[in-house]
Order: C-alpha cells, then structure tokens, then sequence
C-alpha cells in the first residue's frame, strides 16, 4: 500500500526531468531550482483536482479514492476507499478465495471467510502459510459475526438475496456478490476484483491470460464444420448408496461453455435448464442420445477411477457408442475440479478441446500448461507446481 | 379464588419473564465479541450501537411477535378444533405458506408485497380446504377428519413446494427457498418489522379481546349457539386473524415449527385451561420461547443456527417431556 502510495509523486516529475537538459552545469543548477519547486506546487495541484470536481479518483494505484461498480447481482457498489479488510462468505466461498488470491493484494487483504468444511480451501491451505491464521466464520454467519471481523467489504458468492446486503448497509458495511459461473461473469468479476483491489492492471494481465488460449483454441478448429463436431455429452455423477445419480449442466454454465468452445456438439441442451441448474437424466435419454464422447465430472470425494469403471461394468452403459470407442473419460481435477466456475476451467477447457479434437492439439502439453497456469496466476514457482500440484492431478482417467 | 388469583399472578410472571428476555436479549450477541455485548461497547462503539439499534433491536422484536403469532394462532386452533394436537403447521397454513412464498420467489419476482401476499393467500386457502375437506370426510370423529384433511392438504402443498424448489434457479432462487424451510430471522430490519406490524398487531388484538368467546367456541355448536353464540361467525372471525397474522409471520420468518403446536400446552400448565388467561399466557410464553430460541441462533456459533431447526429441537424435547410426564388434554 505505502509503495503504490509513493508511486504517484515520481511519476510526475520525470518526464519532466528529462525534458530539462541543459548544456552546462550551472544553467542546469539554476533550472533545477526553480523547476522542483515548481513540479511540486503543479502536482499538489493536480492532486487536488479530483476532490474539487468532487469525482475523486486518482491515477496512482492505492491512494483514497471512491471505487464505483456493478456486481454480479447488477446492483451498483460505491466504496468510499480501497478496502483493507475484506470477507469473503456465501455458497463456495473457495471460488471468491481463488479468485482474490490471483491478485497480490487479495492475500493481503482477506480478513477471513466462512468455512463450510474443514478448510475454506484445501488449496489455500497448500499454498499460503497464512491462509490458515485467516478469522474463519460458521456456516451461513449473521451480521453480528460479520461486524466483528471488522470488515470494510464482504464478497458474496451469488446474486440471490438481497438480505444480506441490505442488513449489512444497515450497519455501514458494504456488500459485492460474484457470480464467476460464465466466462462473461468470470471477466466482469475479475475486473470488478482488480477495482475493489486497486490493481486493475493485474486484472488485465488474469483476463489476458484467459483470452489467449481460448482464441489459441479457436484459432485452431477455425472453419470447423458444424457437422464435424463430435457429439458430446458431459455429466456429473454422483455415487448415493452404491448407485449413481447422473445429471446435466444448465445451458449457461461453465461445463457447457467449455463443451463448446473446444469444438463439441453438446447434445443435451434441449434437456436442460438455460440459466443455472443441475438436471437429472436417465440412462434411457442417454442412450437415445447415444454422444460420441462423454466426459463425466466426479465429485471430488469420489476416485474418478472407481466411478468410471462401475460405469463400464454396466451392461446398459457398455452399449453406448462412446464406451465401445473408449471415449468416456472423466473430467479431470487436481485439488479442485477443472470444470467449476473456479480459475481452473481454462485448464479443463485446454484439456477438453485435446480430446474431442485430439489432432489438433497434439502438441499440447498439459503439463506444460498446469505449470504455466498456477505460475501465471497464483505465482507458484516450477519446485511448488511439481510438488505440490502435478501430484494431484487426475489427467486422463477412463 | 385463591386458585384464580395464583393463576393470575402466574400470568403476570410470565409477562415480567418476557421483560427480562427482552431486556437481556439486547445485551446477547456475536459484535464484538462472542456472547455479550458489554456496555462500555455500547456506550463507545459507534458500531456496536448502530447494529444494536438497527439489526438487533428489530430481530428481537420480530422474534417476539413471530412468537406470539404462532402460539396464539396454536391456541386458537386447538380450542377451536377440539384437538390439542393441532396448531398451523397440521392444518396446511405453513405449508400454504411456504408454498405461496416459494411461488412469489420463483415466478412473481420475490419482492416482499409478492411474497407476503401469495404467503397469506395460499395460507387461507390451506385452511380452508383442511376444514371443508373434514367436513366432506365420512370417517371418523371431528377431531380425526381434521387431522386427516390436515395432513392431505399439508402434503399437497409440500408435495407442490418440492415441484417449485425443482424448477427453481439454484443459485438464485433456491437459497431463499431453502431459507424458508429453516427459518430465520438474521435479516430482519426495521423495514421488514414495519410491513409485518400492521397485519400481526390488529390480529393479535382481536385474539385478545375475543379469547373469552374461545371457551364457548370450544363446546359443540349446539351449545354454544343455546349460550348466545353465533359459532359459525366467530369461528371464522378468530381463523381469519389466526391464518393472517400467521401468514405475516411466516412470511418474514420463514418456517418455525413447533412454536404453535407446544407453547399453548405449556400456558395452560401454568394458568390452566380457561382462555381468558390461557391465550395471554400462550401469546407471552411464545414470545419467550421464541426470542430464546432466537438469542440462542445468533449468539451461539460464529455461523447462524436456523431459527426452524432450533425450535424443532428444543419444541420436540418438552413435547416429548408433557407426554412423558401427563396425558395432552384440553380441560375444561
């Protein structure tokens, strides 16, 4: 903070500095003394401009100024200054918690967060020593328990209610929700993160990373044929007392988004509900459908192994024509799924346009990638991505 | 007389024991730190002052009135219906309820006029076809055609609820839904108090200035048309602010199980059976109740217990207790 706060008055003067070389050294005296004083007193003057126009916002990242938005829930959130203490609360709180940990900033200025399990994030847990000394909430926390965290910003996962928000500015304490469950979302929320952050540049650097494999993907099945894309189906399996429950994503989700985008035919989404929502399907509709290829995303409590070999030992699941081709895989995960509206779907996409169109992303090296991604943007170096992250991931299972 | 007056005087205890909660409740919080909220904080925490004028103030009385609704609402329906085992949530007024709310949430928009309206609309209607519904029913006694036309109708509507909570948006619309099905009151704000104020008071009102009429409304009609009631009349005048107030309550407060069904049981423990004393004390032992429960919800853990899960728990316990230790009756 105290660096980004320094940072504006060195930046004015040095165009300045340069322009002014004169051509002997006592003329160059005369010059400097008039001229420093004369930079400080237009700067200091600058630097009031924005409090009598009464906008307030300043280019120097980190000094006080008004943050205006609009979140995930379309409503407009004005923030007096950059928030110092921020809690992050709502359904998934890790999906917030990856997001801020992207930023410098984030890290720093997370205060605590609810904990629905025995962690908030088991990768956070992983990466940052600190993470754990972080003020941890029960589930579903009051204003009361919010209030005595001290926060100057709580993060909500969700636009549902407006509850929560409107009894916390009851008590001056401002609210933002995030949605992150569509790339549009995701890059809105990134944006609205970088403001709320004061490092928007940082925010650019995230989105730009995302942007460019996916037009590295587009680039590549560029002039595809509708009808040359394989038919895919894509599900989440859930094991319930020795049985399975298969359901579909919502035509608007992440999953279908990444169905999409590397070059699939999504069969199921007649089926399926636009906006948000898990469907159940039956295994007669499956069939109907009979996909080239279906990926299967695994509950992370499940081995993805087990899961997909119960599916093989079923004799009506056998007669499925992705099956036989042995085109069923399991979407893959290291410590938290790659389909979710989590940071990691941009692997999850990498990884997806590779097996649906597996010859024209021969060259990609998903190891290659994880590395790149966790670098990137949680700023891992190479020793922690290989000890910590590649042993974790479940790459290929079918 | 003695037994009268030492009844009397019960009622008034437990209207000084309402006192203290209210006043101890103040003081019983999460900010800023776990439990109390000591005075000093009061006195020099700009913040500790503004949530406890802002948040806190209007909780507990939510909670309090949440409270007497239901068990005055209880009281009503079991006097009325000859069956101590009923209260709203076996007549289909809850369900109704929560059905006309789950409703207003997916497909009216969810604002407050939406689903308080829709709440109080499918209440009435619940009630109503339990009590048309047992008077159609050749089985049985009254009191068992009531309780059977109670669980149809209660099912039917958890039955559509399901319907609505599978079609509802998950990320949208389900969490307030779910919401709905535990119950609480973490947040409640003066705007929500004053939308509930004017249906719950009047409704209260005329519970209170009708309660003596509840002894007779209690006989068979026969006799209670020879002691100069029009039972019919006031049947429906005490049912209607019973369904309404508990619609309102239930609107803000989501589902609190237990409260109506148990609390009346308890009032007429301690002051005996005769409604001019028993419906009071029910309305004050609810709010006890339920404003205990409620401190307990907020103060307890970091992460708010729901409020429903709360008084199943603790409502279930002395049920258990009154079975145990006395037969349920209603006596005369």
């Amino acid at each position: 903070m105290a660096r980004s706060r320094s940072a504006g008055p060195f930046d004015g003067p040095r165009p300045a500095r340069k322009r002014a070389r004169p051509p002997d050294s006592e003329r160059r005296k005369a010059m400097r003394s008039t001229f420093i004083p004369s930079v400080l007193v237009v700067f200091l003057g600058i630097s009031c401009l924005p409090s009598w126009a009464g906008a307030a916002d300043k280019t120097s990242e980190g000094m006080l100024r008004p943050i205006q938005f609009i979140d995930a829930a379309g409503r407009s959130v004005q923030l007096d200054a950059p928030p110092r203490r921020i809690i992050v609360i709502g359904r998934g709180p890790h999906l917030i918690l990856h997001l801020l940990y992207m930023f410098p900033e984030g890290r720093e200025r997370l205060a605590g967060m609810e904990k629905r399990g025995k962690s908030a994030s088991d990768f956070l847990d992983l990466i940052d020593p600190a993470f754990k000394g972080k003020k941890s909430l029960g589930v579903s926390p009051g204003p009361e328990a919010i209030a005595a965290l001290q926060p100057d910003l709580v993060l909500i996962k969700g636009s549902s209610t407006e509850r929560m928000s409107d009894a916390l500015a009851k008590i001056g304490i401002p609210v933002a929700y995030f949605s992150l469950e569509t790339p549009d979302e995701f890059y809105r929320d990134v944006a609205n993160a970088g403001m709320i952050l004061g490092n928007s540049t940082r925010a650019g650097e995230i989105t730009a990373f995302f942007r460019a494999r996916i037009e590295r993907i587009q680039k590549a099945l560029a002039g595809l044929a509708e009808e040359k894309k394989p038919r895919v189906l894509l599900v989440m399996a859930t094991a319930r007392g020795g049985t399975y429950a298969v359901q579909l994503p919502a035509a608007g989700w992440m999953q279908t988004f990444q169905v999409r985008t590397a070059g699939g035919a999504p069969v199921w989404l007649d089926a399926v509900k636009k906006t948000s929502g898990w469907t159940i399907v039956n295994l007669e509709q499956i069939a109907r459908w009979n996909p080239d290829k279906i990926f299967v995303v695994v509950w992370y409590s499940i081995d993805p192994q087990k899961m997909i070999d119960s599916f093989k030992a079923d004799p009506q699941w056998r007669a499925l024509k992705a099956i036989k081709d042995g085109e069923l895989w399991a979407f893959p995960s290291d410590i938290f799924g790659w389909d979710s509206p989590d940071p990691r779907w941009i692997l999850g996409l990498t990884w997806l346009a590779g097996r649906i169109h597996p010859g024209a992303f021969k060259d990609t090296d998903m190891s290659g990638e994880i590395r790149e991604f966790y670098l990137q943007l949680f700023k891992l170096d190479r020793n922690s991505v290989d000890s910590l992250i590649l042993p974790k991931v479940r790459l290929d299972v079918r | 007389m003695d037994k009268s007056r030492k009844r009397s005087r019960r009622l008034w205890g437990i209207g000084a024991a309402l006192l203290f909660c209210l006043a101890i409740s103040i003081l019983l919080g999460r900010y800023p730190k776990p439990y109390v909220t000591p005075i000093s904080a009061v006195r020099d925490d700009a913040l500790a002052l503004n949530l406890i004028l802002n948040l806190r103030i209007p909780r507990i009385l939510s909670a309090l009135l949440v409270g007497m609704v239901l068990s005055a609402a209880g009281a009503v329906f079991q006097m009325i219906f000859r069956n101590p085992l009923v209260d709203s949530g076996f007549l289909g007024v809850s369900q109704g309820a929560a059905f006309g709310a789950s409703l207003a949430i997916v497909f009216l928009g969810g604002t407050a006029v939406a689903v308080q309206g829709a709440a109080a609309v499918f209440a009435f209607l619940g009630l109503a076809a339990s009590y048309f519904l047992a008077r159609r029913i050749r089985l049985g006694d009254w009191v068992l055609r009531l309780v059977m036309a109670g669980i149809a109708v209660s099912a039917l509507y958890s039955a559509a609820t399901g319907g609505i909570k599978y079609l509802a948006d998950p990320s949208r619309h389900l969490p307030d839904i779910t919401f709905w099905m535990l119950g609480g009151l973490w947040a409640i704000t003066w705007k929500d108090v004053l939308q509930i104020l004017p249906v719950t008071v009047p409704c209260l009102v005329v519970l209170y200035l009708l309660r003596w009429r509840l002894n007779l409304l209690s006989l068979r009609d026969e006799t209670a048309f020879s002691l100069g009631v029009a039972p019919g009349r006031e049947r429906l005048i005490m049912l209607v602010a019973a369904a309404a107030s508990t619609a309102a309550a239930v609107s803000k407060a989501g589902q609190i199980a237990w409260v109506g069904l148990i609390v009346p049981h308890i009032a007429r423990r301690i002051v005996g059976s005769d409604s001019q004393r028993a419906l009071p004390a029910s309305m004050l032992l609810g709010g006890v109740f339920v404003l205990l429960c409620d401190d307990l919800a907020r103060t307890a853990l970091s992460g708010e217990i729901p409020l429903g899960i709360l008084t199943s728990f603790i409502g279930t316990g002395l049920f258990l207790v009154l079975l145990l230790r006395r037969k349920l009756e209603i006596r005369k």
